[in-house]
């Protein structure tokens, strides 16, 4: 009831557009001038925020979005739905929302909810972080085929796909890992929220951005006229989670609806590589296995080498980081203490902080960093052999079956089964 | 298109979003600086001939408090002012005793003998060396601001910017007469007082001085409240005073010149008697930026104490031998 | 062990996937759990503190829109309704006028206005404001700091990280609660300064 009469509150202020800041509760500092000609003070204008019961809205659009796609996908195998609910996400999340709020970047808040405890996450972004993992783990990336505006506008792009070398989308399939782990890494030290400072397209969402941005979301739709969603399928860290829980998923879409007629018709349907034709097990499976075990005993040497490498990056990688940066700069250039044009080291100085706190501040951040690179190095090692390790084992398949890790449930394979119920 | 062609456009595309993220990635570090496009460049303005100072910077000291108000000189004692203190240092800087405050403090008087006279929020208040209370009058509206007393035998005169008027009062907080209301009859043009930057002093003959900030001048008041005189120019120059509201601070030499310290362009210059420059006690250059303008006060040897409210500091000036010629 | 034995492979690959679904659910409600602790139901916006900034220019600069969603604001009851405004007037003007040779804003965003005298009223001008600062730093050094720069919220897109609150020299600019948007000074007390050292 009184979040109700709040709300009501705020229409009130949204209504009139400005609300008297100056509030009675406090003096005035200093009184002003006595006016003889009965001069009538204007008031400091100040426009409301956005209206909050509207991050609901937002919310609820998304749950309603995720349930139609997992019903068009999974149960009506209707790629023309598909698209058209991508197309109003793009319209909604991308044009209306401004890009803003996306799941792709809620990764972030997630993570300096975890570790900053000065930062509260709004409930409603940890609802769009949690809301598209829930479906991937039952139903694949469903998040990806429709409700994500930064797919949906590669998607409409797509006119000439090729092909990429197996190999190739293997190396470059590395980047969203190395995107995620760097992301969390600068979070987690509270540095920067990479994942928003990079994304490309939300220039076009809001007709407005730095040059340089603009520059690049081009560069990338001018891919993605050749190579479907480069964004999606070698940039997007969120992917990566989405990924995770859609190769355990238990309802995934199948491309056929019933038995597999092995007609190859599929084969070249998907534009992003992400179906998978028949193997069959060569080679004696006792052996087999007996290589896959050697393989996984290796995989720590993996991790060691990924480990020692990022943990050499340590020094680097906590420059991103603005007191490191600042204090390093100050030992290493103390001229620029008294430099007038130097406009951070001069408030740094004028704030009355003494050197030996930035230092001692930097040098823990720095530890922070030590730390984080080992484990982000670690990782990288883990996910470069494990990358190897299914590359170099056959897994026995007999149909045509989409890759739960990087299908994007788009249903676009549907049509081309001529297999029907 | 040929399959080919597409591989060379995709490479050269790749490379420049690489080169895209990459520097701004690399170049673009948070902490690096940026210049200001915009800034608001005073510096010509601070631009000093360094003959005309007359006045070296001979021992600075730390405040050991975070809100100092003002500054007085006790025989060889320095009085620091706090919001909720007085501090009382030898010349060394060391710390001899503080004392608590009733209220929140904002001006000091010069002291003559052993009493102490502090302004604070609406209130007057006296106190004896040791920090006993002796006399306390809140005789002042809500709408008071007092910024500036002085005292003369059994009169002391109170600054109010808030009511932008000067209060004579007797010891015991009487009021005695209002001083600097417009009134045309007697040639005062009244007060404009922007900011609460109003501070007074007495000259050598017990006269009565105000800076009218608004119009950048010292006006100079006989006892029964009509102009003596004035003095002061509005400009940018070295000779002048500008912003909305300087000189900030000032005091009076027993020779009757003046020190007058400003805010905006910091810096505290010396005029004579009639207004005329004499030179530089302090360069903008040895202040930070200027938001506030120091605290001023004389010692028996013509030295001149200001209190920096920036880097909390009091800072000693002393006449070089450029001064003495 | 015996070779392609079909129900038992099925068999396995489906007890994997199982237990690997479960895993991962888990972790998820694990991440859910250790964030709900903490979430709040009304969303944050970025704001400046005034008394913090520094008048670096690059609100003008840096912000993802342009103009950027930073204006200058004007606290009405701190200002002095001086003739002679540092905000307004550059620090050596020919004359107290209008002229735009005298005006310090970049793009003459501020109007002022004859009261009566010796007072002038100063409007912003938010179509024009471009959030530069250049008067703020004229208002503050040489007047009472009535103009000050603000976030307005028709404007900000809200971003998840602030794009100039990342390069602010003085670490103004800080997420608050939406239901108290602005930090407008004369209602808005400086916070005591923690740091003595």
């Amino acid at each position: 009831m009184n979040r109700f009469l709040k709300y009501i509150f705020f229409l009130v202020i949204l209504a009139f557009g400005t609300v008297n800041s100056m509030a009675a509760e406090s003096k005035q500092r200093f009184p002003k001038p006595e006016f003889a000609t009965g001069y009538s003070q204007p008031n400091t204008t100040a426009p409301a925020a956005r209206f909050q019961l509207l991050e609901y809205l937002d919310v609820t659009v998304l749950l309603a979005v995720m349930l139609i796609l997992t019903w068009l996908v999974l149960k009506k195998r209707s790629r023309r739905g598909v698209f058209w609910v991508s197309a109003f996400s793009l319209l909604y999340f991308g044009w209306y929302r401004e890009g803003c709020i996306c799941a792709v970047g809620s990764v972030q808040n997630v993570v300096l909810g975890i570790v900053d405890p000065t930062y509260a996450i709004p409930v409603t972004a940890l609802i769009f972080f949690l809301l598209p993992l829930i479906f991937a783990l039952f139903a694949g990336r469903i998040f990806c085929a429709g409700a994500c505006p930064l797919g949906a506008i590669q998607d409409l792009i797509a006119f000439k796909p090729i092909e990429l070398p197996k190999w190739l989308q293997k190396v470059l399939g590395l980047i969203p890992f190395l995107y995620l782990g760097l992301a969390v890494l600068l979070v987690a030290t509270k540095s920067e929220f990479i994942i928003c400072r990079y994304d490309p397209f939300v220039g076009f969402f809001r007709w407005d951005a730095p040059f340089h941005m603009l520059v690049l979301g081009i560069l990338f739709l001018l891919v993605g006229v050749f190579v479907a969603r480069p964004y999606c399928r070698f940039f997007c860290p969120y992917g990566v989670l989405l990924g995770w829980m859609s190769r355990f998923s238990s309802h995934h879409m199948k491309i056929t609806p019933s038995a597999c007629i092995q007609c190859k018709l599929c084969a070249n349907s998907c534009p992003f590589g992400a179906i998978n034709e028949p193997v069959a097990e060569t080679g004696k499976r006792r052996s087999n296995v007996y290589r896959l075990m050697v393989y996984f005993l290796v995989l720590p040497f993996w991790i060691g080498i990924g480990g020692y490498a990022g943990s050499k990056m340590h020094v680097q990688l906590s420059r991103f980081n603005r007191t490191v940066y600042l204090a390093d700069l100050i030992i290493e250039h103390p001229e620029v203490k008294n430099d007038p044009n130097n406009i951070d080291v001069r408030t740094f100085m004028s704030l009355g902080k003494s050197m030996d706190k930035l230092i001692a501040e930097a040098v823990v951040i720095r530890k922070q960093f030590e730390t984080g690179s080992l484990i982000l190095g670690g990782f990288m090692g883990l996910v470069i052999g494990m990358s190897l390790i299914r590359l170099s084992t056959f897994r026995k398949r007999e149909d045509w079956e989409p890759d739960q890790t990087n299908c994007l449930s788009c249903a676009r394979c549907m049509p081309y089964c001529p297999v029907k119920e | 298109m040929k399959r080919k062609h597409i591989n060379i456009i995709l490479v050269i595309l790749a490379l420049a979003i690489v080169f895209i993220i990459g520097k701004d990635f690399i170049g673009n570090k948070a902490g690096k600086n940026m210049d200001n496009p915009y800034k608001l460049d005073v510096d010509q303005f601070k631009k000093i001939d360094s003959t005309t100072v007359l006045y070296n910077e001979i021992k600075t000291f730390q405040v050991n408090d975070s809100s100092p108000k003002g500054i007085a000189v006790a025989g060889k004692q320095i009085l620091v002012l706090t919001e909720k203190q007085l501090i009382r240092y030898d010349y060394s800087g060391k710390e001899l005793s503080r004392f608590e405050l009733p209220d929140t403090a904002n001006c000091i008087a010069p002291v003559t003998k052993d009493q102490i006279w502090i302004g604070m929020l609406h209130s007057v208040a006296s106190f004896d060396a040791n920090g006993k209370l002796l006399t306390r009058w809140k005789n002042f509206d809500e709408n008071s601001v007092i910024t500036s007393l002085a005292v003369s035998g059994k009169t002391v005169y109170v600054a109010d910017a808030g009511n932008r008027i000067v209060y004579q009062c007797n010891t015991n907080g009487e009021i005695l007469s209002k001083i600097g209301e417009k009134n045309e009859q007697k040639g005062v043009p009244g007060y404009i007082i922007p900011s609460p930057c109003f501070d007074l002093a007495l000259d050598d003959n017990g006269f009565l001085w105000v800076a009218n900030t608004g119009r950048h001048s010292l006006e100079n008041y006989n006892h029964d409240g009509s102009l003596r005189t004035a003095w002061g120019e509005s400009s940018v120059k070295i000779d002048g005073f500008i912003g909305c509201c300087n000189p900030a601070q000032f005091a009076i030499l027993p020779d009757n010149s003046f020190v007058t310290a400003e805010k905006g362009i910091p810096r505290i210059k010396l005029y004579d008697q009639h207004g005329v420059l004499q030179g530089i006690v302090a360069a903008p250059q040895l202040f930070d930026n200027g938001w506030y303008a120091p605290d001023l006060a004389i010692d028996v040897n013509q030295r001149i104490l200001a209190l920096d409210f920036d880097r909390k500091q009091v800072r000693i000036f002393e006449k070089n031998v450029n001064g003495n010629k | 062990m015996q070779d392609n034995s079909e129900p038992k492979n099925i068999e396995r690959r489906r007890f994997i996937r199982n237990g690997m679904q479960l895993a991962l659910a888990g972790t998820l409600v694990g991440v859910a759990a250790l964030s709900v602790k903490k979430t709040r139901a009304s969303g944050m916006v970025w704001q400046i503190d005034p008394f913090k900034c520094v008048q670096c220019g690059r609100c003008a600069t840096e912000c993802v829109r342009m103009p950027s969603a930073v204006k200058c604001v004007h606290a009405y009851n701190l200002c002095g309704y001086c003739d002679l405004c540092g905000g307004y007037l550059k620090p050596d003007p020919n004359a107290r006028s209008t002229a735009a040779e005298n005006q310090l804003c970049p793009t003459a965003a501020i109007q002022r206005r004859f009261i009566e005298d010796p007072f002038y009223e100063y409007v912003i001008d938010e179509n024009l404001c471009i959030g530069c600062a250049k008067c703020v730093a004229g208002c503050t050094s040489f007047g009472n700091g009535s103009l000050h720069l603000q976030i307005r919220h028709n404007l900000c897109k809200n971003c998840n990280e602030c794009a100039i609150a990342r390069v602010c020299p003085a670490e103004a600019i800080s997420r608050i609660p939406a239901d108290k948007p602005y930090q407008i000074k004369g209602g808005f007390r400086k916070t005591p300064a923690k740091d003595k050292g």
